[in-house]
């Protein structure tokens, strides 16, 4: 990572397509497109400065509202320590507010720089616990963190959580991103407040059937395990071409899933083989509603946050699933 | 030469649409010798010829690298810009094919120093948005969204031809 060359410390964040399929806010998996958050020198306690290059530079460039330091400040809080204030560069390639994660690269990191500054060395557990806490759910920090597919469950202050086998080579992950932004406060407010009992059968079943799937690579049933009654219904009437997407791709040789990445506008899709096809159709359909687009294709398990200290190894963490 | 002789030799001679290209970007790339001909060696070994090359002059040791390829090689574009990617640790790589060539066709067109001027500010009025440009004597392309790209011919033909 040579941009950590001239930094006391580099943190390098994966991507995250959470709510996957049936996951409703516990099945996730990282995606091998990064932000890099560098430690450039270190100010007086509770002194900060931000530089954003790239995604959100004309927003998130105030070090006062900046989610990363916001984290950072809360962790130290959470551990009863001073914390010490730094000079931060911000390196953004993940698209804001387009549920690919890119808020939880943010906490990730902060927590992750709380513990590097103040050389607590904290279990891993309890640093997914704090991320989970301040996140508020555990589906995106949990494979942000420890990379691959995660299964999470959160009860308000204790965390479970499974990593689930890597997928193999020659399967991608097809992310289209349309250029609108869906705010996860109105995801959320879309949602019914109750769901039907049929419905979370529905769900329980194809939830069930993915991690099944994933974790005995029967990769036949990722179309069932990615379907959903509680979430995408509603989250895809947020975006332009939304209701049509998923159908179109679907049944596209090579389309083994699709679903709506985190709380939407991206759709991702699991495909096996040559992924332009099915990409192309994607972004066909945003600019037949009138949205430009752009894809990624993405490793669906890729490695977790990697920190970089230039006098260290570099860690990553390589959590056994 | 005196700039409105430059003029008087310009001839333009078509406004054209290509559909057949796709964009790619490679973000967050390592700002050191030796990384732009990793990307292009990989590519070249795929059979993936690209043009309009650019580069950004970003902050912080690194910058991002765009360029097209033929919308036929984008299989193998992926392919090897994922495998690059990895290798010189960049930070991602995005596509995009709904993109379309608008070119003003003619001669002499380097020697005309307001055509640039008058292109770009037709496409501006017609709220088309320029996301690559490239230019030499014979023609000035700008890349465009593909559903702009009808609009950003009309505009054209009807200042220039």
């Amino acid at each position: 990572m040579s941009v950590a060359r001239s930094s006391l410390l580099s943190v390098r964040v994966p991507a995250t397509s959470a709510n996957l399929g049936a996951g409703f806010d516990t099945l996730g998996m990282a995606l091998s497109l990064y932000n890099v958050f560098n430690v450039k020198e270190l100010l007086p306690d509770g002194e900060f400065s931000c530089d954003v290059i790239g995604e959100g530079a004309r927003v998130l460039s105030d070090a006062k509202s900046n989610m990363l330091i916001q984290s950072y400040l809360r962790t130290c809080e959470v551990w009863d320590v001073e914390p010490k204030g730094f000079v931060l560069e911000c390196h953004n390639v993940i698209p804001l507010c387009r549920g690919l994660g890119s808020s939880s690269t943010a906490v990730v990191a902060g927590v992750v720089l709380a513990d590097a500054l103040t050389e607590r060395r904290t279990p891993e557990a309890e640093l997914l616990r704090v991320m989970t806490s301040i996140e508020g759910h555990p589906d995106n920090v949990a494979p942000c963190f420890l990379g691959g597919m995660t299964v999470s469950c959160w009860d308000g202050s204790e965390l479970r959580y499974v990593k689930l086998p890597p997928l193999p080579e020659d399967m991608h992950v097809v992310a289209a991103v349309p250029d609108v932004q869906v705010r996860t406060s109105d995801a959320r407010k879309a949602l019914p407040k109750e769901v039907q009992f049929g419905d979370a059968v529905f769900n329980l079943g194809r939830a069930a059937l993915l991690c099944a799937a994933w974790a005995t690579s029967r990769w036949e049933h990722l179309a069932w395990g990615m379907d959903d009654r509680i979430h995408q219904p509603y989250r895809s009437r947020l975006f332009p071409g939304g209701e049509v997407i998923m159908d179109r791709v679907r049944n596209i040789p090579g389309c083994l899933g699709v679903a709506i990445s985190g709380s939407g506008p991206t759709v991702v899709a699991l495909v096996r083989g040559g992924p332009g096809k099915v990409a192309s159709e994607m972004c066909r359909t945003f600019s037949e509603y009138g949205v430009a687009s752009q894809f990624f294709v993405l490793e669906g398990t890729a490695e977790g946050t990697r920190l970089v200290n230039p006098k260290k190894k570099p860690q990553v963490r390589r959590t056994e699933f | 030469m005196n700039p409105q002789d430059a003029l008087c030799t310009t001839k333009l001679s078509d406004v054209r649409i290509d559909h057949s290209s796709a964009r790619i970007t490679l973000l967050g790339v390592p700002d050191v010798p030796g990384v732009a001909a990793k990307i292009f060696t990989a590519l070249a070994g795929r059979g993936v010829g690209v043009e309009m090359i650019v580069q950004n002059n970003m902050r912080g040791g690194i910058t991002d690298v765009g360029f097209l390829v033929a919308k036929e090689c984008l299989n193998n574009a992926i392919e090897a810009c994922r495998q690059v990617v990895k290798a010189i640790d960049a930070q991602g790589v995005s596509f995009n094919t709904e993109i379309a060539r608008v070119s003003l066709l003619g001669e002499n067109l380097s020697r005309a120093i307001d055509i640039p001027a008058k292109m770009f500010s037709a496409l501006a009025e017609a709220q088309v948005n320029i996301e690559m440009i490239v230019s030499n004597s014979y023609d000035i392309t700008c890349v465009v969204a593909a559903n702009s790209a009808e609009t950003a011919a009309a505009v054209l033909r009807e200042k220039f031809l």
